[in-house]
């Protein structure tokens, strides 16, 4: 399988500024990735770098095999900066931006009605663009960036701003043109939705990738996983025995509220989530568990974990 | 194949900025409705207008002054027509315009103030109050107060200590300016027939001997004898280079506001994942200029029409219609270009003001000069500044249009090559600023980042 994006170390600085230091990247056709990271952090530059509206000082950039100013037609792009014309109506929005994505006019008024029908706008056609709510208009957005039927769809926070409803809608018509075999990457702060969607997450951090893989993979990096223990009685036995375990690295007793909190090594010849027998062990020699809970990392701890220092660095800079 | 898609990106551009521009019903109104309605007030409503009388002056008027020869004198002007100067000079103006419709003897209806006056002489000037009560009760409609010294013929050289004596003419606050002027008139000719009489002349002769021929100005070509219209072709080179101006201005306004909106309404970056900068500037560009031809084809036709319906087609050659669509087109690309570049600079409209400044006064320079180009177009500075960018365009139509003989050929190229100069040079210029300027957002950018802008890679 060929690689939809291909980046190879690519900066780009404004002024004194590195917004992006030498990223290498290789997203493969097909796939539908997440492109996570703190404000800042060079999501957006790299998107707009990836589609040629800027351009980067040092590294290449290659978007379907060429250029993305020789693909624009085969790219479908939602920046963050969201836009309509606002006295423009839909329709007529909608067919200038496919007609400018090379779409010929023979047929583009059903194209037109089938995906507003399909982002649930049925009938708003005639509609001036600022009649439209604002989630309304994100969606007509979303469209206007798909409505060529794209080969690689690239959307820049697309949730921001949905509510729940909106939300899903897109995210599931999002995996519908991806099983349809295109190749997406979106970036997003809404962690757990890039964690339901993607199959790969790319996560950048003060312009550099921190984080590269499958959720699988970034999962099984970012084990230990953690066990939420809860119980009456007295904590401290069990907690003495836990802390002599070797496969147990931290441990935290919150007493008040009867619960200990511990973090295992990560066992590399086991990678599904499992709690070890010697730790069961453990806690049958103790009475009044009420549960015990295994806690695979999320992407929100991953992401704490990774760009949290950094962010805290940054405030303490300023 | 990838040039053909990128020229109907272009073309598509270019028809979303003339569509939502010129095919409005604010816009049609302005360019196609005011210059039909214009054209049939001029043609229609106008002379109708023109032609209609004024209220009548009637009433009692009361001239004070001891002879009593004035008053008998306006009885008499009164009974043969008030000799009306300014109406019949715009009289004749209008009728020797071909096709006005207006005998020479015609006057203007608006001029023409019918009367129906009575004259009453009072001969005892200590009796004025008595006569003003009864002007504000309305008795009479006005005091004229005569004083000896009036009806004499002033002195030929008069000393130093010499006052002009004045006519005092009292009238009601209700008067109407028309009213007062023909009440004016009828009592200064009376005024100065009765000077005319006491020096032993015959006004009746004066009158015939001082009143203006009709003129007519034959221009001797080398094809033959035309017609000339001086006063209009003094104000026909002004005209156009006005019409230029002002549609070049408008038109790279619309470029400009466009650019804004499409910043402001964070479309620009949308509209850049389909089609490259230059690609978007050369739509709007290009969907302006067509907003830009259709007024001139609207304003510009119709002068051109109203002059052939007058029989003065030969005021506008075919030679300086090309030569002015022409510099039209250098005149509108060069403003166009610039007003692109700094609507993409800045984000908002007030910030615009700033950096057009310098650029408008440059551009506003063939307004202050149009009296010195126009009145001698072949002059050493008319052909310099003829010859400087930006001032190429509108400063040669000036010239052309005002000259009476053709410019030389090897004005006229230069010119051409000089404006085409500007406008690639332009393009050029602001293609760099544009590109970089379309995705800033924030303050506008000082002369020092512009710059920096323009050296970009």
């Amino acid at each position: 399988m060929s690689d939809a994006i291909t980046l190879g170390s690519v900066t780009k600085r404004y002024g004194s500024l590195t917004a992006v230091d030498g990223v290498d990247l290789c997203i493969p056709e097909g796939s539908l990735c997440g492109f996570l990271g703190p404000n800042g952090a060079g999501k957006s530059t790299t998107i707009r770098m990836i589609m040629s509206i800027i351009y980067p000082d040092d590294g290449t950039i290659s978007v379907l095999g060429g250029s993305a100013l020789d693909r624009k037609d085969g790219i479908g792009y939602l920046p963050e900066e969201r836009g309509l014309y606002r006295k423009m109506r839909v329709g007529e929005f909608l067919k200038y931006i496919a007609r400018l994505k090379g779409i010929g006019s023979v047929g583009l008024t059903q194209r037109v009605d089938q995906w507003l029908e399909r982002m649930e706008l049925p009938g708003v056609q005639r509609k001036r663009c600022q009649e439209l709510s604002k989630g309304m208009q994100q969606k007509i957005q979303f469209i206007a960036s798909v409505i060529h039927d794209p080969e690689l769809i690239i959307l820049d926070e697309p949730f921001s701003g949905l509510d729940p409803v909106n939300a899903r809608l897109l995210g599931r018509t999002v995996r519908e043109i991806h099983e349809s075999g295109r190749t997406i990457i979106f970036s997003t702060h809404v962690l757990h939705q890039a964690e339901q969607i993607c199959d790969r997450v790319i996560m950048i951090n003060r312009g550099r990738i921190v984080l590269d893989g499958s959720m699988p993979e970034i999962r099984r990096q970012f084990d230990p996983r953690s066990i939420r223990i809860k119980a009456t009685g007295n904590l401290d036995s069990l907690a003495q025995r836990l802390e002599e375990h070797p496969q147990i690295r931290s441990l935290e007793t919150q007493s008040e509220e009867g619960m200990i909190e511990l973090r295992m090594e990560h066992e590399e010849e086991t990678p599904e989530p499992r709690i070890p027998s010697s730790v069961l062990d453990c806690f049958n020699q103790q009475d009044g568990i009420c549960t015990v809970e295994l806690r695979q990392p999320t992407l929100d701890d991953i992401f704490v974990e990774l760009v949290g220092s950094t962010i805290e660095d940054l405030d303490g800079d300023s | 194949m990838r040039q053909g898609k990128g020229i109907n990106k272009i073309v598509q551009v270019a028809w979303r900025d003339f569509r939502y521009t010129a095919l409005t019903p604010a816009f049609l109104m302005a360019v196609v409705g005011v210059p039909l309605l214009l054209g049939v007030a001029a043609l229609v409503i106008y002379p109708i207008l023109l032609a209609q009388e004024t209220s009548v002056l009637k009433g009692r008027l009361v001239v004070v002054e001891q002879t009593g020869e004035v008053a008998t004198l306006v009885e008499e002007v009164l009974e043969r027509g008030i000799h009306n100067e300014i109406a019949e000079e715009m009289a004749k103006a209008i009728s020797s315009l071909p096709g006005s419709g207006l005998s020479g003897d015609q006057k203007l209806g608006f001029m023409n103030v019918p009367t129906e006056l009575e004259v009453e002489a009072i001969r005892d000037p200590g009796r004025i109050e008595e006569v003003k009560a009864s002007l504000r009760e309305g008795d009479c409609i006005a005091i004229a107060v005569i004083s000896p010294a009036l009806i004499e013929v002033p002195p030929e050289e008069p000393g130093e200590d010499y006052e002009a004596p004045s006519l005092e003419l009292f009238i009601s606050p209700e008067s109407p300016p028309q009213h007062v002027a023909t009440l004016e008139q009828l009592l200064l000719e009376a005024l100065a027939e009765s000077r005319a009489i006491n020096a032993g002349y015959d006004y009746q002769r004066i009158r015939r001997i001082l009143e203006t021929p009709l003129m007519k100005v034959v221009r001797i070509t080398e094809s033959g004898e035309e017609g000339d219209h001086l006063k209009l072709r003094m104000i026909v080179p002004v005209v156009l280079m006005m019409l230029l101006w002002t549609i070049s201005f408008t038109s790279g306004n619309y470029v400009l506001t466009t650019t804004i909106e499409e910043k402001s309404n964070k479309v620009m970056e949308v509209l850049l994942s389909a089609v490259s900068p230059m690609q978007l500037m050369a739509g709007k560009i290009l969907g302006q200029a067509a907003v830009a031809g259709l007024m001139l084809v609207m304003y510009g036709g119709i002068a051109v029409l109203g002059l052939f319906a007058l029989a003065m087609g030969d005021l506008v050659s075919m030679n300086l219609l090309v030569l002015s669509c022409a510099y039209f087109v250098i005149a509108y690309f060069t403003i166009a270009t610039l007003m692109a570049a700094i609507g993409s600079a800045v984000t908002e409209l007030r910030d615009a003001q700033s950096l057009m400044g310098p650029a408008v006064v440059v551009l506003c320079l063939p307004l202050l000069l149009w009296i010195p180009i126009n009145n001698n177009p072949s002059s050493t500075f008319a052909v310099v500044a003829g010859l400087t960018p930006p001032l190429v365009p509108f400063v040669m139509t000036l010239r052309v249009a005002a000259s009476p003989e053709p410019l030389p050929a090897w004005e006229i190229i230069t010119s051409l090559i000089l404006g085409g100069g500007t406008v690639v040079f332009m393009l050029w210029l602001c293609a760099r600023i544009f590109r970089i300027g379309v995705l800033m957002q924030g303050k506008p950018p000082s002369p020092v980042e512009l710059l920096r802008w323009i050296r970009y890679r």
